[in-house]
């Protein structure tokens, strides 16, 4: 027990913001809320209601017709057709989340820093369709060998943060981790650790979950009764003081610890959207304790 | 202050033997686990070779866990968990009570139970699908039957980095002992054998026919495996504490990705994470004894680590072997073994042979296989390798304990 409350008190007082503090730059959603955190905040303010009809997307039955999924998402529309045709629906909402976080964080890959920049991505079990329509194929082909070999990545869990890797160039630490429900919490907690130890500078943290048949039926099967979901969301964490390489952006400029708790709306959002402006954590470094626990639930609303 | 970490425990369920004593004993003799595919119909497929378990009784090895209610994989974990924790000789209780948690490395996860769902799937449907067998599906589940097993309270975090999984793994236990997050943590991996990943290895011409021979002119390419491979982790002074017998420390890690190509390895890369590994573990290129190679025996994989290898250690590289050729590629499992293989090395002062070794590769000048016959050498420093599909190369180095 003595070794216990040590710790505590330990813990506690990292709370003081630290050069090698960890950092929280960014943030990036892929959602049936929205595409990247400004659609996302506003949809989740103004309490828009995802669930959607999944009716026309899958051949399959499905144990529901409506599930929180985002039926339009197509890869293309915001990564192009180049290089993106055997990509997953895991994959390319990663790589979707990637792309918003990226942009929202202003962190430029460079040659100089890609080395210490990289992924860490929670899931159930990677995209359950792929394994198991490749697996499928053993079975359904004249011959069990004959599968579609540029398929067998997808197949492994893995695949997500390794393309994700190719296509931003993060050569970094790249960690796929099976944490189920659990998986985004996993994420930021394996990464806060590696920042604190050297391992990376920058590191692209958070989870991914496809809708597919496999996955509904996963989720309905055990007696789930909410309709399964998808959607990626990523932070970007940052070591050290990554706020003051950009002393020029008054967004990014550095916020004392504990930041102020958010203040929630007072009133319900009005449908006079235009000149509301919703606090992003990107401006606000925050040590990773801060997003799991109390400080990210209701974006601030700042006028 | 970081402090030191061992490994005191060692836990392999393998197809060249369950248990340190059976383990080490195959290691030193050079066996092949290597048997004609039992676990699925592999009549279909030119090639019917794989490292399985065959006689993996999981109702003998677990206590506390129901096997009917776990898949293969996690099984594997919980068996092998509970093996290490036996050999390192810790009070089961003391260490349910302590700050003690498990991380899993794993490829496929509960693959084998997608695979049975994908079966039904064909035949009847997605409503035909068990839902028990539903159940077995997260991957999470890989570390929760450990801790499930055990009693343990702390973390339970499954890692799917692919085949270097196990790396991954331990790396993340040593780190958490290391920065005084936990006390006891049973690190490793496990992996099944799949008709999939079988089918996926032969379609790319990754496989071998019958014998996996790495850093051989003459090899084909890789065997699947199954097992579990799990190492018992805690810090120095709790070992010294309680007169526990130590293999080895383990001195750091490497972590890096290639960012290149999903399934083709890097040579440069893999030097990279080489270095980095060294660095972090506070050791030279000149001072590593040994190498526990990834060496799958495919042409290309072999190719690029014994680049990468003459790119950091220069012309004369320490000997560098593969146990990939007795135990096949157990994937997500496979670096873990190669951790056992490497800790066993230090302790009881062997390197394992690459088995079926029989020309050397003009291509791969100056490599030193360990062919066919386990070597006796002191060991002060050795490095496993572990790459993956994704390029995540994840490397460890252990030492002898000065």
């Amino acid at each position: 027990m003595t070794t216990r409350q040590t710790n505590l008190t330990a813990t506690r007082q990292t709370h003081e913001v630290a050069p090698d503090a960890v950092y929280v730059t960014g943030w990036g959603v892929a959602s049936p809320l929205g595409m990247g955190a400004a659609d996302f905040s506003t949809a989740f303010v103004e309490e828009r209601d995802a669930l959607a009809d999944v009716t026309a997307m899958f051949e399959e039955k499905l144990p529901a017709d409506r599930a929180f999924a985002i039926p339009d998402f197509q890869v293309r529309d915001h990564l192009g057709r180049k290089g993106t045709r055997f990509f997953d629906r895991s994959t390319a909402l990663a790589l979707v989340a990637c792309d918003q976080t990226l942009k929202d964080t202003g962190l430029a890959v460079t040659d100089e820093n890609r080395g210490q920049v990289g992924l860490i991505l929670g899931t159930t079990s990677g995209s359950v369709k792929s394994t198991s329509d490749f697996s499928r194929e053993t079975i359904t082909e004249d011959r069990p060998y004959l599968v579609n070999p540029v398929l067998f990545p997808n197949a492994v869990m893995n695949c997500a943060a390794g393309q994700a890797a190719i296509w931003y160039g993060l050569k970094g630490v790249n960690t796929t981790i099976a944490g189920g429900r659990m998986a985004g919490i996993a994420a930021l907690r394996y990464a806060s650790r590696s920042l604190r130890w050297g391992d990376a500078d920058a590191l692209l943290v958070g989870a991914v979950e496809e809708f597919s048949p496999h996955n509904a039926w996963l989720t309905h099967l055990p007696g789930g009764s909410a309709p399964a979901g998808e959607g990626a969301a990523l932070f970007m964490l940052e070591r050290g003081r990554p706020c003051s390489r950009r002393a020029g952006d008054p967004m990014r400029r550095s916020w004392p610890w504990p930041p102020p708790r958010p203040t929630r709306p007072t009133a319900r959002p009005s449908s006079r959207r235009s000149p509301t402006v919703y606090a992003r954590p990107c401006g606000r470094p925050a040590s990773v304790r801060a997003i799991c626990g109390r400080w990210l639930p209701g974006p601030a609303r700042i006028r | 202050m970081k402090r030191r970490v061992v490994i005191t425990g060692l836990g392999p369920v393998s197809s060249i033997g369950t248990g340190v004593e059976a383990f080490a004993e195959a290691l030193q003799q050079g066996r092949s686990g290597i048997s004609p595919i039992s676990s699925f119909d592999a009549s279909g497929f030119p090639y019917r070779m794989a490292g399985e378990v065959p006689d993996f009784s999981p109702h003998d090895m677990l206590q506390a866990i129901k096997p009917e209610e776990w898949g293969r994989s996690s099984q594997f974990a919980a068996a092998a968990a509970r093996l290490a924790v036996a050999d390192a000789g810790i009070d089961p209780e003391l260490l349910a009570a302590a700050r003690s948690g498990s991380c899993i490395g794993t490829t496929g996860g509960e693959a084998g139970a997608v695979e049975r769902l994908s079966e039904q799937e064909v035949a009847g449907g997605f409503e035909s699908w068990q839902a028990e067998l539903a159940q077995q599906v997260p991957s999470s589940r890989l570390a929760v039957a450990v801790n499930r097993e055990l009693g343990l309270t702390g973390e339970a975090v499954t890692i799917s980095t692919a085949c270097s999984a196990s790396n991954y793994a331990l790396g993340y236990a040593y780190a958490a002992i290391a920065g005084d997050e936990a006390d006891y943590m049973i690190a490793g991996g496990s992996e099944g054998v799949y008709r999939w990943a079988h089918a996926g290895f032969y379609r790319l011409g990754a496989m071998a026919e019958d014998h996996c021979s790495p850093f051989d002119r003459d090899r084909q390419g890789m065997l699947t495996g199954e097992g579990g491979a799990a190492l018992f982790l805690e810090s120095l002074e709790s070992a010294e504490r309680r007169g526990a017998e130590i293999y080895a420390e383990v001195l750091g890690y490497g972590l890096n990705c290639d960012a290149g190509h999903m399934v083709a390895p890097d040579p440069v890369s893999i030097a990279e994470c080489m270095r980095r590994a060294h660095s972090r573990a506070g050791v030279t290129a000149d001072q590593v004894d040994y190498i526990c190679a990834h060496g799958t025996g495919t042409p290309a994989n072999d190719a690029a680590e014994t680049r990468a290898v003459r790119e950091v250690f220069g012309d004369s590289p320490p000997p560098i072997s593969s146990i990939k050729s007795m135990l096949g590629h157990t994937m997500g499992a496979a670096s873990g073994f190669g951790a056992i293989a490497s800790a066993l090395g230090i302790a009881r002062q062997f390197m394992p042979p690459t088995i079926n070794f029989r020309n050397i590769d003009p291509d791969m000048p100056g490599i030193d296989p360990v062919a066919n016959q386990a070597r006796p050498a002191r060991l002060r420093v050795v490095q496993n390798n572990g790459f993956a599909f994704g390029g995540n190369n994840a490397i460890t180095i252990l030492g002898e304990v000065s």
